[in-house]
């Protein structure tokens, strides 16, 4: 119930939160409804080859007679997939090391802390690249990487939120008690000091989003699956003759992205105490 | 300060190391055999499955391999691409001034656009201008570049005309001195917008969030209280302290110059290192992926260090810190 009055006095307070919730929300659904909205099957190319929007193809077909409505409505779980799983894998891996390496200071931590530093420095979209390149550019592939190769980032906002956790005193009196100091990190550590973790892995949905769009325009997505990124791919040698193949699954991809933006925006602003204060 | 010089140097130096192993440690991971992947075919020819083999000592243990690799690397040794059958680094270095052109162009004019209407609305907070833009910022960094690319082409090119459609330079024209500087202007317009726009909106939230931030500082009420203009807080006073994040954050976008523009690259057939990647890619030509990686790494390693060392030189207090 707490909870509750809690999140309603953070809708009244962003517009950036409700915008950003009511467009993701209407992603997920269509995402979980998809077989219901699709017109036709989206992995049957079945009708005549670019016929632009209107008719029987809403939303006109590709070069190989896919149905561009039903492709792109397909292609919204391919994206949350994506999204999803590439951040969750990020976020696990940041927290552990994160969270680990600021309990722990020390030499652990001079060591992890230098390693996330060089990994920061590393250009990520290169390296996932090559490595999906050489790999092979299976949907799996392509998730792990982006999450095995995104975690630094967390892992930097969950040693700082560790490191000053660990000398508060509920913190120093489960030390007393001689609690264990994996229950100490798991108990009180990481549930306390998660947030800043979680608003940037919600923009590592996104990122991940963009990354997987970015690889399927260079030619590595996977060839089984429908997304958006391989559809304006597939449309971008028809962009003057058939401008509807790249235009609508770009116009999907924003609309998704910004509503996660606008989501981690809107938390930002009402989880700032200076702004939670200027309400009261 | 030569404490603090000395240590962002071992970590450039380190970064370089580990994109180094990383390169070895994914030719060697990878499903297939090494010389098969180096050489980019499924059978090559005995004499190059041999010439592959001494390069790399593939008959030695894995570790021995990894340092005869980091030697050759060292030395400036980065491989022979065997689909141009050109040295790797000699290709790179090809494409490295049009690539600098188009994203030194793009990083500074976002920044320069980016501030001042970040400015703008810092100073018109609340107005309708202000909560437009910030929807119009959101809008366009949601954007895939690519795809922003393909629809300028669409409408520009294709439907008004207006702009040549891609490359860097008109081959037919044949062009020199004032009219191919003019040429290359032309082409330069479409890439170095889209760019330019995908950019604009980290400056304009950042600057935007830096003046309300220094706004709501004690000094700036004081101020306000000894009856001083508003006009001239914000510009004697305000201006000075906002823009610092926003010159950090141009410094490091300044370390991804090279980067940053790889896939409007290849959008608009731009004969800088994206299309060089995106060749590497297609025609499995892995020596020449591998160091262009490695040489991307080297130089945002560089630049990086190079800002970090110029900000502590100016700014006393991140080298004592």
């Amino acid at each position: 119930m707490r909870r509750l009055t809690q999140f309603k006095a953070w809708w009244r307070q962003s517009p950036h939160l409700r915008i950003g919730l009511v467009m993701f929300t209407l992603v997920a659904l269509v995402a979980l409804f998809a077989p219901l909205l699709e017109t036709h099957d989206p992995y049957r190319l079945s009708a005549p080859s670019r016929m632009a929007p209107g008719g029987e193809w809403l939303l006109g077909t590709d070069a190989l007679g896919g149905d561009i409505y039903s492709m792109i409505i397909e292609g919204s779980r391919t994206s949350l997939k994506v999204g999803f799983i590439a951040a969750l894998i990020s976020g696990v891996i940041g927290v552990l090391v994160g969270g680990v390496s600021g309990f722990l200071g020390g030499k652990t931590d001079r060591i992890v802390s230098e390693i996330v530093n060089i990994f920061l420095m590393l250009p990520t979209f290169f390296l996932v690249l090559m490595t999906v390149a050489l790999f092979g550019s299976s949907m799996t592939n392509v998730m792990i990487i982006i999450g095995l190769t995104s975690w630094p980032g967390n892992a930097r906002l969950m040693r700082v939120q560790a490191m000053s956790l660990k000398e508060r005193v509920f913190v120093r009196s489960a030390e007393a008690l001689g609690e264990s100091r994996l229950s100490i990190l798991f108990r009180y550590i990481i549930p306390n000091g998660i947030f800043p973790v979680i608003t940037n892995t919600a923009m590592g949905v996104a990122g991940a989003i963009l990354m997987e769009a970015s690889l399927s325009f260079i030619g590595l997505g996977d060839p089984n699956i429908v997304s958006w990124g391989q559809m304006v791919y597939a449309g971008k040698s028809y962009m003057t003759s058939a401008w509807w193949v790249s235009l609508f699954p770009g116009l999907a991809i924003i609309f998704t992205v910004m509503s996660i933006y606008l989501i981690c925006d809107g938390l930002n602003h009402v989880l700032n105490p200076k702004n939670a204060r200027r309400e009261a | 300060m030569k404490r603090y010089v000395a240590r962002r140097l071992l970590t450039g130096l380190l970064t370089v190391v580990v994109v180094m192993v990383l390169n070895f440690v994914i030719i060697h991971a990878a499903p297939g055999d090494p010389v098969r992947i180096m050489a980019g075919m499924e059978h090559p020819s005995e004499a190059q499955m041999e010439e592959l083999r001494v390069r790399f000592g593939l008959d030695k243990p894995l570790w021995q391999q990894l340092f005869i690799y980091m030697g050759q690397v060292a030395r400036g040794d980065l491989g022979t691409s065997y689909t141009y059958n050109t040295p790797v680094l000699s290709l790179i270095a090809d494409t490295l001034g049009p690539s600098a052109l188009l994203a030194l162009t793009s990083c500074v004019l976002s920044f320069l656009i980016g501030t001042l209407l970040g400015l703008f609305t810092a100073r018109h907070q609340g107005s309708w201008i202000d909560s437009t833009l910030s929807y119009v910022s959101y809008f366009f960094d949601s954007m895939p570049p690519f795809w922003l690319g393909l629809v300028s082409i669409l409408v520009f090119a294709s439907t008004l005309h207006l702009l040549p459609t891609s490359g860097m330079v008109n081959l037919r024209a044949q062009n020199t001195g004032w009219a191919l500087g003019v040429d290359i202007a032309t082409h330069l317009i479409l890439p170095c917008g889209t760019m330019t726009l995908i950019q604009i909106p980290g400056y304009l939230r950042l600057t935007r969030s830096s003046v309300s931030q220094v706004m709501q500082e004690d000094y700036i009420t004081t101020f306000r209280a000894t009856g001083m203009s508003e006009k001239q807080i914000f510009r004697k006073y305000v201006l000075k302290n906002a823009i610092l994040p926003t010159i950090t954050v141009f410094g490091i976008s300044l370390a991804y110059v090279v980067t940053g523009a790889a896939l409007v690259e290849i959008v608009f057939a731009w004969p800088g290192i994206g299309r060089l990647m995106l060749n590497a890619i297609n025609r499995r030509d892995y020596p020449l992926l591998m160091g262009i990686y490695l040489m991307l790494s080297v130089s945002v390693a560089v630049v990086t260090l190079a800002v970090d060392l110029l900000y502590a030189w100016i700014d006393p207090r991140i080298r004592l810190k």
